[in-house]
């Protein structure tokens, strides 16, 4: 399975990609939201993990250039935010983000929610 | 005349190429050492990271440069900032392994006055208990902002051994540097909600009362509204303000017909009547509808305002009061 891990800071992007390889999925990485949405073309992967303030473009803008193309609608989203509000979680949910997850965030706690968003995903 | 300038000038030259040529010997430096971290940071990044993920693991050597030791602090700190859970325990007993802690916590005697005040920022994110000592020392520091950082970092460690020094710290820098003030009551209401009582019982400064009383509201610490009733009725009109917006913010309906005193009092001056209307607001008890009625008819903008905000949330009774109203400000709040 291949997540595609979308996250300017190179120290987060690393750790979550530690967490996730050692799960045993592929891991591809993207610095901004720009590389994110050439990566979901290109790379085609099952899951995506999305910080929602990027350079370039942000996560919400992602999601909908992902949305609107019917290569990449599908594929389950999980965003990290740094607030909840409610707004927020309404705008992704509209977008259709999967999951929310705000930060501080655990890895542990993270790849629990890729593994449930790929089962359904697969059930479905 | 010329001949008594021309030295006059060539000193100053030579001060503007003295000047210049530390400007670019200083630019230098910083490129190169940006360069050096950049390069280290990767290999960094992989080591903290396959630590972090497998228990099992070994932690990476400590560093043996300067440089690898500010890169792993910026990376620890950039973590820690993001993470919660087993994965940022394991990430302060790796900066405590490695010994970055101990070396930041040395920097606290630095004579540079910028090096203690960012060694006691960083210690403040990473929340170590190795770092006590001479974060405590930290609260003599000759500056006020590396007393405050130090403070901070204490409070973030929550514990109540450390309240008295740091309450102490708090009474000095309170006046010149009340957001600082603010932040370290936070994280003492925070982590530790009871040692706000010890600070209030250590001061009578009306500015940290409001402080307290102001995080008290904020963190929604119901143990506190016995306090914060008590605050209502205080002679000093923002520590009254701050005391209505914390009863609002509690829910504390014992706290009414204080409240009610306090909206329709007219020596008070405005915001602090407008304070107390807000919390009426809040209570959500319809008792309140006769003093906000009265607010919403009466000749100040800021009471109505706030008047009619209030009565919208008080169910029928209050829109009752706003239908018959022929005020602007309840058309909008019946619009909302």
């Amino acid at each position: 399975m291949k997540i595609l891990v979308a996250e300017d800071s190179t120290t987060v992007r690393g750790l979550v990609s530690a967490r996730l390889s050692a799960d045993g999925y592929d891991v591809v990485e993207a610095e901004d939201g720009e590389e994110a949405v050439a990566l979901a073309r290109s790379q085609a992967p099952d899951l995506i993990v999305l910080d929602k303030m990027m350079p370039k473009l942000d996560g919400f803008e992602v999601v909908r250039r992902l949305r609107e193309d019917q290569a990449t609608a599908e594929i389950p989203i999980i965003m990290l935010t740094d607030r909840t509000g409610e707004e927020d979680v309404l705008q992704g949910l509209d977008l259709g983000v999967e999951d929310y997850m705000p930060k501080p965030f655990s890895p542990l706690e993270l790849s629990a929610r890729i593994k449930r968003a790929l089962q359904r995903a697969q059930d479905a | 005349m010329r001949q008594a300038l021309e030295p006059t000038v060539l000193v100053m030259a030579g001060m503007v190429v003295v000047m210049l040529l530390a400007i670019l010997v200083g630019r230098t430096v910083r490129d190169e050492r940006r360069r050096r971290d950049l390069a280290l940071r990767p290999g960094l990044e992989q080591a903290v990271g396959a630590y972090l993920v497998d228990e099992r693991s070994e932690p990476p050597p400590p560093p043996g440069s300067r440089a690898a030791r500010r890169v792993l602090l910026a990376i620890g700190i950039e973590g820690l900032t993001e993470l919660r859970g087993e994965e940022r325990a394991r990430l302060t007993r790796l900066l405590e392994e490695t010994g970055i802690i101990t070396a930041t916590a040395k920097q606290l005697h630095s004579r540079r006055r910028l090096t203690r005040r960012l060694a006691a920022q960083a210690l403040a994110q990473i929340e170590s208990p190795e770092a006590v000592d001479a974060l405590v020392k930290g609260l003599s520091d000759r500056d006020l902002d590396v007393r405050a950082a130090c403070a901070l970092a204490l409070a973030e460690l929550g514990d109540p051994r450390h309240v008295h020094g740091l309450t102490r710290t708090i009474v000095e820098v309170a006046e010149s540097r009340p957001g600082a003030v603010a932040e370290v009551l936070l994280a003492i209401g925070s982590t530790d909600p009871g040692s706000l009582a010890l600070v209030l019982e250590a001061t009578d400064s009306p500015r940290i009362r409001r402080l307290v009383t102001a995080v008290a509201g904020a963190l929604r610490l119901m143990e506190y509204a016995p306090a914060i009733r008590h605050e209502l009725s205080s002679d000093d009109g923002e520590l009254a303000a701050a005391a209505a917006q914390a009863a609002g913010s509690v829910g504390d309906l014992l706290a009414l017909d204080s409240l009610i005193v306090l909206a329709r009092d007219k020596a008070r001056p405005e915001h602090v009547r407008a304070a107390a209307a807000t919390a009426l607001g809040r209570l959500g008890d319809e008792r309140a509808v006769p003093t906000l009625e009265a607010l919403l008819c009466s000749d100040r903008w800021i009471l109505q305002r706030v008047a009619a905000h209030a009565l919208g949330t008080l169910g029928p009774r209050g829109e009752d009061v706003l239908r018959r109203t022929d005020s602007p400000h309840a058309v909008i709040a019946l619009s909302r």
